[in-house]
């Protein structure tokens, strides 16, 4: 009789630790799913923080950048504002409009963009760009600096000149 | 034969059923971790190639418990330093740091209003680590991620050395390169001269000897003034290194003449090589001294005397 609730109560020890473990790794991920969920609506669709785990960090930034640009390209002006550092947008673009003209006005209708140089200083990432109208061969120069908080976590500024 | 078998193996579970099921169970809990460790990754952070707390010179890191306070630490001074709040500050340095870069405050609000023109933000990278000094590079620029570097061509950045000191558990604060000073008594005497060491000032790059000299001779004693290769050398183990700030109008004394001066070398906190001596290569005891290359030889030609010594440091 003892040796058997010896054993019922050993089994009962692995079951209640085996249900911690597994409550455990269930809170997190849920965590981290929130977390993904609340990013993706803000920039990206279709991106998990498991793609961008396997870029290189300059594959990373410079992903987050071309999906800027991709948000501007397809008229997702609001989208791109969000990406804007918001002591960068208080002081040149305090609204949408704003931001929305100067990029009709300052990109063609079709970007593409040769990229002059990619320099980190601490935290912050500069990317130096050409940005050329295809239809015309026009080109202008433009850095865009870009600060990365967590995965599909950045914001960014560029010369508003 | 086989039914023997079967008993036997009947028997020996019959006999050991507790510890076989217990060691099943601990068999299959380790199974269950390393699943777990296996495929639960956690939270994780995006690698990136900046390691601020990993030394440029020789790859050592601060160790983990004094990061955080280190990072908070440069960050509080150079809040301070933005809004301009020059006492805190200023009180943030060591008391070491501010007698010999800042004696009073304005001297301080100078600097910080050179550096501080406008909202800076900064980064840090460790450079080296000597016995309880954390050294670290902080470059200080304008908050790019603010202004985009709109109206700029280029990142333009102010940089120095921080220098942080841990003693008896708590931080000070050192900047603009000081590493601290020591006190290195040192005299040198002939007939001719008196040459005292009083103290030595190390920044991360150089080293400053306090030294006062006194002419003892009715002569006028030149010790520097550029027409040698080498005049005044701080020596080290393997090398000699040339005096750095020979003034305009070089290092002499006029007859019975004593002067207080700082001679400033090459002479990196993080290096191995060691001072031994100072060395004076090319004393010029001379009658007259007129300091024009027209009238060198025949200065040297009538000099009293021509030597050289070194002081051990």
């Amino acid at each position: 009789m003892k040796k058997k609730n010896k054993i019922l109560l050993l089994i009962v020890i692995f079951a209640i630790i085996l249900s911690i473990l597994i409550l455990i790794i269930n809170i997190n991920k849920s965590k981290n799913n929130e977390v993904d969920n609340e990013e993706q609506e803000t920039y990206f669709e279709d991106t998990s923080v498991d793609k961008l785990e396997g870029l290189s960090e300059k594959e990373r930034i410079l992903f987050y950048f071309s999906t800027y640009i991709e948000n501007i390209e397809n008229g997702n002006y609001q989208v791109a504002y969000d990406m804007l550092y918001d002591e960068f947008k208080n002081t040149y673009f305090d609204n949408i409009e704003k931001f929305e003209n100067y990029v009709k006005n300052k990109y063609p209708d079709i970007i593409s963009i040769n990229y002059n140089s990619f320099v980190r200083e601490g935290e912050y990432y500069i990317i130096s760009t050409e940005i050329f109208d295809i239809s015309t061969e026009e080109s202008i120069s433009q850095k865009f600096i870009l600060k990365e908080y967590d995965y599909n976590d950045f914001k960014l500024s560029f010369q508003a000149d | 034969m086989f039914t023997d078998f079967r008993l036997k193996i009947r028997d020996f579970y019959k006999r050991n059923k507790s510890k076989i099921l217990i060691i099943l169970l601990i068999w299959l809990l380790i199974i269950v971790i390393n699943f777990i460790l296996k495929y639960y990754k956690g939270p994780q952070i995006p690698t990136t190639s900046y390691k601020p707390h990993t030394a440029i010179m020789d790859n050592t890191e601060v160790p983990k418990k004094d990061q955080e306070s280190i990072e908070n630490l440069i960050h509080e001074y150079i809040e301070y330093c933005n809004n301009k709040d020059y006492e805190k500050a200023y009180n943030m340095l060591s008391d070491e740091c501010r007698e010999n870069l800042y004696p009073t405050i304005d001297d301080f609000k100078l600097y910080i209003d050179k550096i501080f023109d406008e909202k800076k933000t900064y980064t840090i990278q460790n450079y080296s680590n000597v016995d309880n000094k954390y050294i670290y590079e902080v470059n200080i620029f304008e908050d790019i991620l603010a202004t985009g570097l709109t109206g700029k061509e280029d990142l333009r950045m102010y940089s120095e050395k921080f220098v942080i000191t841990k003693e008896n558990n708590k931080l000070s604060l050192a900047v603009r390169n000081f590493i601290g000073n020591t006190e290195n008594h040192q005299i040198y005497e002939d007939n001719y001269i008196k040459v005292e060491i009083t103290e030595v000032i190390q920044a991360y790059e150089t080293q400053k000897y306090k030294v006062k000299l006194t002419n003892r001779t009715e002569n006028t004693i030149v010790l520097a003034d550029q027409t040698e290769r080498y005049e005044i050398m701080l020596e080290l183990n393997n090398e000699n290194r040339n005096i750095e700030n020979i003034p305009f109008g070089g290092i002499y004394l006029n007859p019975y003449e004593t002067k207080e001066m700082e001679f400033e070398f090459v002479k990196f906190v993080d290096e191995e090589n060691q001072a031994k001596s100072m060395i004076f290569n090319a004393v010029r005891v001379l009658k007259s001294y007129s300091g024009l290359e027209s009238k060198r030889q025949e200065e040297m030609d009538n000099a009293v005397n021509l030597y050289s010594f070194k002081i051990a440091l």
